[in-house]
């Protein structure tokens, strides 16, 4: 029946007398929450030592071991020093004659029910201490068991040389079991103090530079005492039993969920290979700020999105071809606003992602990884996504059945002209590529066509589609005064083109479909002429 | 098979939060959506208040290989589909998000909201102007009809 009893199941109490940061409190160390307990102990950063931290169990207990983790992220406390107080118990049997398995079953069933009843049962000591009055009335119950310094990045496991079974396989310690190595053993002092244990006082008396007092992990391993009634034995039974069938459970969900694990793998291999992104990881013990919130998987390569979601480089990879497949521009996927250059490899989260891969007991070879410092990380991510920026800057291309075409925005919209065309060039160009590099070309010689500036070269958007020939372009000086067209193009990427050739927005569209003609040049149109064209706005023609 | 597991994992973790944190009116028909999970249907309450008061609908939705990154394929089946300016008679629905403007950062649920949003802002039951020609000639999938959005207010 050997157990530890820094949980809240067995209604042990815990308090300090300082205040402690938002979110690591000092019932985490005693709390059934597998996150909150994972977090320990951090007073706030003010706070210098010495600190009390007063445990006090619901019945008195023989105590086996005390097992402490003495850092939490940074923070690491090297004095520390454990007194016990073994306080009269109050026989329970007399107040409550009449308890039996039942109500034990029924109080365990709800927790609000279980504290409520457990303040007749428990915690019945000849007097009620806390953290204050045991640093001065109360101070003579405490006997000084334990006064140690812990050296650097090791977690203390302090034995009770006087307890008989001391060395108690059952008993698998979650903060030393780990790694014996890792762990600095020593004996309490005064073994027989610690029987009938009721209270322990643990006191923090110095921290390494800098640090801030802390515990990571705290285990009072013990068993009840032997004077302890009928009724706290079979309550300790019973307690104990949940806490291995829990602890049980935790097991086997890890095994159920390594066992598809290891199938999956054998499934397709070869893909894993290259998409390590895919891996089915035990992702229900990762916190959710490590997770891709689009595909719930623990995020190799984090990328800060302007929208402030983080989402995982491959996701992002995934999502930007598939927008390009509607010939979009890359778009962050919770807004829909351009991605632009603001794309940062959110690097502070990646380190903290590979801390808790490394510590935490996840298969990590299983994950995608990426090596090298996180300025190397910063450098490549980025350097992608220029590179896909590019592409998408360079290379037009029409997708499946639509037509992507280059309309520059920033200019007023225009008009087609075809017989009196400043701009346009001579031969039919093969490819849009080809299209703009002439484009360009043109810009820099202003002696073959004088009136044509690159920078207002506009793309008429008049895609000549010669069922036979190859494509005809023709680019159009904007400079008309004539030129009006849909003052929205600006604001959205959704177009129309007309058979006239003027490219209007979806609103101008339903306005212009009910009157049947074109609201620039009043030609009539048919409502299945029209076409709707893809835009990049960020397309720049840039001079030289 | 890549992709596959993602949409699984994805689709998970979707039915669990939609168990968790229900919508009122919202609810995942269980028999369907958990034997299969490429299927799912859900009911839909029609929020009161609204024209589609007391009506209950079915959606169905369908997932490709690759969604999240691709949209899922949804439609209105059942004896009860609503009548709406936007959905056809053969419970096609008329709506962006389904196609064009899915993003992957959309969820079941959140399509469910959209849907139910649209029916409550309809004013007046009627069925969409080209119906019958739409029913008659469109193709089973919705997603392969290009659809041309015009109404903004929805």
């Amino acid at each position: 029946m050997i157990t530890d009893f820094c949980n809240a199941l067995w209604d042990t109490r815990i308090e300090s007398d300082t205040i402690s940061s938002d979110g690591y409190e000092v019932c985490n160390l005693i709390s059934r929450d597998g996150a909150k307990k994972q977090r320990g102990f951090l007073a706030e950063r003010f706070v210098k030592p010495v600190i009390s931290i007063l445990i006090s169990f619901p019945f008195p207990i023989d105590v086996c071991a005390i097992n402490v983790n003495p850092q939490v992220g940074g923070q690491k406390i090297c004095g520390l020093e454990i007194l016990s107080a073994s306080l009269k118990y109050c026989n329970v049997q007399n107040k409550k004659q009449n308890i039996n398995g039942d109500t034990i079953k029924s109080t365990l069933n709800s927790e609000a029910v279980t504290a409520k009843s457990n303040d007749h049962v428990f915690h019945s000591y000849q007097h009620v201490l806390n953290v204050n009055n045991i640093k001065q009335e109360f101070n003579s119950f405490f006997n000084q068991i334990l006064r140690t310094q812990l050296a650097e990045g090791k977690v203390g496991h302090f034995l009770n040389p006087c307890f008989r079974d001391a060395v108690n396989a059952d008993f698998n310690s979650r903060i030393t079991g780990s790694s014996p190595s890792n762990s600095q053993i020593c004996n309490l002092q005064q073994g027989n103090q610690l029987h009938n244990t009721s209270h322990l006082w643990i006191r923090i008396t110095q921290v390494h530079k800098g640090s801030v007092p802390c515990l990571g992990a705290l285990e009072v391993v013990g068993k009840p005492a032997k004077n302890n009634n009928e009724f706290v034995m079979n309550y300790a039974r019973f307690i104990t039993l949940r806490l291995k069938q829990e602890r049980e459970n935790c097991k086997g969900l890890v095994n159920a969920s390594t066992e598809t694990n290891l199938s999956a793998n054998n499934a397709c291999k070869s893909e894993r290979a290259t998409d390590p992104c895919h891996e089915p990881s035990l992702v229900d013990n990762v916190p959710s700020e490590f997770v891709d919130p689009i595909t719930f998987n623990i995020m190799p390569l984090p990328i800060l999105l302007p929208s402030g979601n983080t989402i995982d480089n491959s996701t992002l990879e995934k999502h930007i071809a598939m927008e390009r497949n509607f010939g979009r521009q890359p778009c962050d996927p919770f807004t829909g606003i351009p991605l632009g250059s603001n794309v940062v490899p959110n690097a502070a989260l990646k380190y903290r992602i590979d801390n808790f891969l490394l510590s935490a007991d996840i298969k990590v070879d299983e994950l995608g990884r990426t090596v090298g410092s996180s300025s190397d990380c910063k450098s490549t991510a980025r350097l992608k996504f220029d590179a896909i920026l590019k592409q998408d800057k360079n290379k037009i291309q029409p997708v499946g059945k639509r037509k992507a075409c280059p309309i520059n925005l920033k200019q007023p919209p225009l008009k087609k002209q075809n017989a009196e065309n400043d701009g346009h060039i001579s031969g039919k160009p093969n490819s849009l590529d080809e299209a703009l590099e002439n484009v360009l070309s043109v810009g820099q010689k202003p002696t073959n066509t004088p009136s044509v500036k690159a920078s207002s070269l506009v793309p008429s958007s008049s895609l000549h589609h010669n069922e036979s020939g190859p494509r005809n372009i023709q680019f159009t000086n904007s400079g008309n005064p004539d030129n009006e067209g849909c003052v929205h193009q600006e604001q959205t990427d959704t177009l129309f083109r007309l058979p006239c050739q003027h490219v209007i927005c979806r609103q101008c569209l339903t306005c212009a479909v009910q009157m049947k003609q074109c609201l620039q040049c009043q030609v009539n149109f048919e409502k299945k002429d029209v076409v709707r064209v893809h835009c990049r706005r960020t397309l720049q023609i840039e001079t030289v | 098979m890549a992709a596959n597991e993602t949409r699984t994992r994805r689709l998970h973790r979707e039915l669990q939060q939609l168990k968790t944190n229900a919508l009122p009116g919202i609810n995942v028909n269980e028999d369907i959506s958990t034997s299969s999970l490429e299927t799912w249907v859900i009911n839909v309450d029609g929020a009161s208040g609204t024209l589609y008061e007391e009506e209950q609908f079915q959606l169905q939705f369908k997932f490709p290989a690759k969604y999240p990154f691709d949209s899922p394929q949804v439609m209105f089946v059942g004896s009860n589909i609503p009548i709406h300016p936007h959905i056809y008679s053969n419970g096609h629905i008329c709506l962006s998000i389904l196609t064009d403007d899915w993003s992957p950062a959309l969820s079941v649920q959140s399509v469910c909201l959209s849907v139910v949003s649209m029916l409550s802002s309809c004013k007046e039951k009627k069925l969409p102007p080209d119906n019958e020609f739409y029913v008659k000639t469109c193709s089973k999938n919705p997603k392969k009809t290009r659809w041309w959005y015009h109404d903004d207010t929805v």
